[in-house]
């Protein structure tokens, strides 16, 4: 059926996840500028999600149409993702946006030029 | 000659009457490829179904990064990872049972499934563990919530992407663990050989689907800031 | 093409006798039954509804109900034939019986899974209709936050969990059939040569995989929203409930591709059959049913133009709209141009498909009215937009179906039904129809909202036509039951092949036996291989 690996690969993928695993950990404690922290927690995600895919789910043996069906999934998964997020990200784009999260919650200033928030009528109070 | 096996010969006939046949399929090997297939099918859905919940911790981490910071800090880092490090050698004796099945050592099958099924549970113990601390300090929204520090309520909503997206994972390892025992219960009834193992192939695709889940859970939700 | 008359001795209907030979059953013909006689009671819950809501507005001001049942109506007219009705009508009466057939197969890959997807959907269905019976929902199909999850006092859980579970019916059979489609095909049966219907279910069930298990992630959102306070869709506690506007729809766009899709896939059957001619544009039609699996998914944000959702996005969202008309115009071409110079018959069947390719045009050129952001400002959430989705569902999906019971009833059942009641019936449904929804465009135009049991009384005389239409609709989906059952004991035989088709399901008796063909079939003729028009490729293999 599937082609045999063997074990000592399995061995060597797995202490490579420990080691990763590691330095996601230590790297959390590096404050980085911005974006840059996601940035690298994600990627070494990203390398450890390789190596169990390529090796423990055999992929790196597999036909052509499991790198498909796995492309078509994380092409989707981006899909979702970055264009939902392109609508919130695009939403300040606007001069007179205020921003949707700035409002009712009252640790944020609000934005300079928003308008008064108005008390809504009717809502339910929210639960502690 | 075009095949009807998406372009590849076919597999094994020695199996055409093996009693693992499933009367609808030709042979073993269309039968594996079609199991095959059909969990990757399956783990493409579960990517989406996790993706949703991804997305809605991204608005909102993005939208709140310093009470998400807040948040975090409750949660603690040295234990998930610890989680991390048992669940990846969950998947490794996942991995290595897979193998035993490939070379029909069908003890050392089952030996290396109850030892996935038990780190597997050392995961759960913990996460329960840190349940019950979050519920006994008033940390669990929608349970007498209560919280004194910055930003209550995006700690609020970023303890409630914590609960939803860890207890949907436990809930897909807790089926996983159900899915090994049955495994073990076939493995110890010889049901496995070098030419049929694939429930162990699957099931395995299904637990490692479920490991990889958790690496991006850990430094989402445990390692912001 | 020969066809026998006499009836096979034993076939899957007689081969096993017993109730528990139907509920126990993996054979996917016996589990297409069964789906059929679920969904059909759904169809007519779903249209009790309707009759009710088109009874309130026959007049302007509400007086036949209070304002909240109505609401519940059309909550549940639109859970109901969206979710038990259209998503698994063709896919899982006439795909699940079809696809195994049609590819030379014994059955679908898992079907064991098969029979569990009809359990799950059976259950599906209980928990909405007791939702129904215990009070019913009042949020609209589309369950929008923050009314579902904060203000709503109606069964919005206990819905929502029949939808979800619903959900993982439909997932099973995608998978079913994408698995089915990849690795079980007959000898020489490569891609090129299946049928189109084939095509059209393997994009329908990409769809499915990929955009149902976001749905139900959004689902279970709301339930726990509802049900703890969450927060992730309410503004007071820092949430966004377009948030869930994005997960729900990034499924229920795509979600009408999966309604449409294999009705399409029914057409070509049904066009080749009754114009005897080969499809015009085979590939373009194949590639057509995948690019709008795909394109569709781009696009859902043409339903929340006016939910303030960025205007950089709703122009993308617009702009991108536009391109997923295209891959559907050009099935409309190609089936026209199959027609031409075909030496074209009109049973049954061909007068649904005809339908379908008038009224489909119509419902998908008032989608790119839609799709343009200024027009949309003024006919969102009016009778505009009812009209063009009922025009694709109903005119399109719907009697997509209905063509495709009719042409494949001799083979499920090995019975011919009345022909001259079924034109009959298939012409009182496009005029029912037309008579309908045409109004409903006018209306929206005009400015009447949707979801509204009152209106101004202007617009009674078109509110009225179209309710006058809807009984004329009704008798006609009723007529074909009454027909239908009485072919099943009175009917004439209906040999193996009596429409003279292409087509492996046509090569084996009516009703087939239970493994579907004596011997596996090898494959040689591309589709649709029909008389002397055009080339005939025949390919020897080996």
């Amino acid at each position: 059926m599937a082609e045999v690996v063997p074990q000592r690969i399995y061995y060597r993928v797995f202490a490579a996840l420990i080691t990763l695993t590691l330095l996601t950990w230590g790297v959390s404690y590096v404050h980085f500028g911005g974006y840059l922290g996601i940035i690298i927690a994600l990627t070494i995600a990203i390398g450890k999600t390789a190596l169990v895919v390529l090796y423990f789910m055999h992929v790196r043996y597999s036909n052509r149409l499991i790198w498909v069906y796995i492309g078509a999934g994380l092409f989707w998964l981006v899909l979702l993702v970055g264009v939902t997020m392109g609508d919130y990200i695009s939403r300040e784009w606007l001069p007179v946006s205020v921003g949707w999260q700035r409002l009712n919650v009252p640790d944020y200033a609000p934005h300079p030029t928003a308008p008064p928030v108005s008390e809504e009528p009717g809502r339910r109070p929210a639960t502690p | 000659m075009p095949t009807a096996h998406s372009g590849k010969t076919r597999r094994s006939t020695l199996a055409k009457s093996h009693s693992a046949l499933a009367h609808h399929f030709d042979d073993l090997g269309q039968q594996y490829e079609a199991s095959t297939l059909g969990m990757w099918a399956f783990l493409v859905t579960e990517i989406m179904f996790f993706g949703g919940l991804f997305l809605g911790y991204a608005v909102y981490r993005a939208a709140y990064l310093e009470g998400f910071i807040e948040g975090s800090q409750h949660l603690d880092a040295i234990l998930g990872a610890l989680m991390t490090a048992i669940l990846l050698g969950s998947s490794l004796t996942m991995a290595l049972s897979v193998h035993a099945a490939q070379v029909g050592h069908n003890k050392l099958l089952a030996r290396f499934l109850l030892l996935t099924m038990l780190l597997g549970v050392a995961f759960l113990s913990i996460k329960g563990y840190e349940y019950w601390h979050k519920y006994h300090t008033h940390m669990v929204p929608g349970f007498a919530f209560h919280y004194d520090g910055l930003h209550p309520e995006i700690v609020r909503l970023f303890l409630s992407f914590y609960f939803i997206m860890t207890s949907m994972h436990a809930l897909h390892m807790i089926i996983g663990l159900g899915l090994q025992a049955m495994l073990v219960m076939m493995a110890w009834r010889g049901r496995f050989s070098p030419e049929y193992h694939t429930p162990v192939e699957i099931i395995g695709l299904y637990w490692h689907f479920v490991d990889i889940v958790w690496i991006f859970l850990y430094p989402l939700l445990y390692l912001v800031g | 093409m020969e066809t026998t008359s006499i009836p096979p001795q034993v076939h899957y209907l007689n081969a096993d006798y017993g109730i528990k030979s139907w509920l126990f059953t993996t054979d996917h013909k016996r589990i297409a039954l069964l789906y059929l006689s679920s969904i059909t009671m759904m169809f007519f819950v779903g249209g009790a509804a309707a009759t009710l809501m088109r009874l309130e507005l026959m007049t302007p001001q509400g007086d036949l109900m209070q304002p909240e049942t109505y609401n519940k109506l059309f909550t549940v007219h639109g859970i109901i034939m969206i979710f038990f009705f259209l998503v698994p009508s063709i896919p899982a009466v006439l795909g699940n019986f079809l696809v195994p057939m049609m590819i030379g197969a014994r059955d679908l890959a898992f079907p064991r899974l098969n029979l569990l997807s009809w359990y799950i959907f059976t259950l599906a269905g209980l928990f909405t209709l007791a939702a129904i019976i215990a009070g019913g929902v009042d949020t609209g199909w589309t369950f929008y936050t923050p009314y579902s999850t904060a203000f709503s006092n109606s069964y919005v859980i206990l819905t929502a969990v029949g939808v979800f579970i619903a959900g993982f019916s439909s997932i099973l059979t995608g998978l079913n059939f994408i698995v089915t489609i990849h690795t079980m095909r007959a000898p020489g049966l490569t891609w090129f040569r299946l049928p189109l219907f084939i095509w059209a279910h393997y994009a329908t069930s990409m769809i499915i995989l990929l955009g149902t298990p976001v749905l139900a992630i959004a689902i279970v959102l709301v339930g726990l929203e509802h049900a703890f306070g969450i927060g992730i869709f309410d503004p007071a506690l820092g949430g966004d409930p377009v948030l869930f506007q994005h997960l729900f729809w990034f499924y229920s766009h795509p979600a009408v591709y999966i309604m449409i899709l294999p009705s399409m896939g029914v057409v070509s059957e049904l066009i080749t059959c009754f114009a005897r001619k080969r499809i015009f544009g085979y590939s373009f039609i194949a590639f057509s049913s995948v690019a709008i699996a795909v394109l569709g998914f781009f696009v859902w944000g043409h339903h929340m133009f006016v939910s303030s959702q960025s205007v950089y996005a709703g122009m993308i969202f617009s702009f991108l709209s536009m391109f997923v008309a295209i891959p559907s115009a050009v099935k409309v071409f190609n089936w026209t141009a199959t027609i031409y110079k075909g030496s074209v018959s009109y049973a049954s069947p061909m007068l649904y498909a005809l339908g379908f390719i008038g009224l489909f045009t119509m419902g998908g050129l008032t989608g790119l009215f839609l799709a343009t952001l200024a027009i949309d400002v003024h006919v969102h959430d009016t009778y505009f937009v009812v009209a063009h989705f009922h025009y694709i569902m109903v005119g399109g999906a719907v009697m997509g179906y209905l063509g495709g019971i009719h042409f494949w009833w001799p083979k499920i059942t090995g019975r011919l039904y009345p022909e001259g009641w079924a034109k009959f019936s298939a012409l009182m449904v496009f005029v029912g129809f037309n008579l309908t929804f045409f109004p409903q465009y006018v209306l929206g135009y005009l400015g009447m909202p949707r979801r509204y049991h009152m209106y101004p009384p202007e617009f009674q005389v078109l509110n009225v036509m179209s309710s006058a239409g809807a009984s004329i609709l009704a008798v006609g989906y009723l007529i074909p039951l009454v027909y239908l059952v009485w072919s099943l004991r009175y009917g004439a035989l209906a040999g193996s092949n009596p429409w003279g088709a292409t087509g492996l399901e046509w090569q084996t008796a009516s009703p087939p036996p239970t493994e579907n063909f004596e011997a596996t079939p090898v494959v040689t003729q591309p589709a649709y291989a029909y008389g002397s028009f055009g080339e005939d490729e025949e390919v020897h293999v080996g």
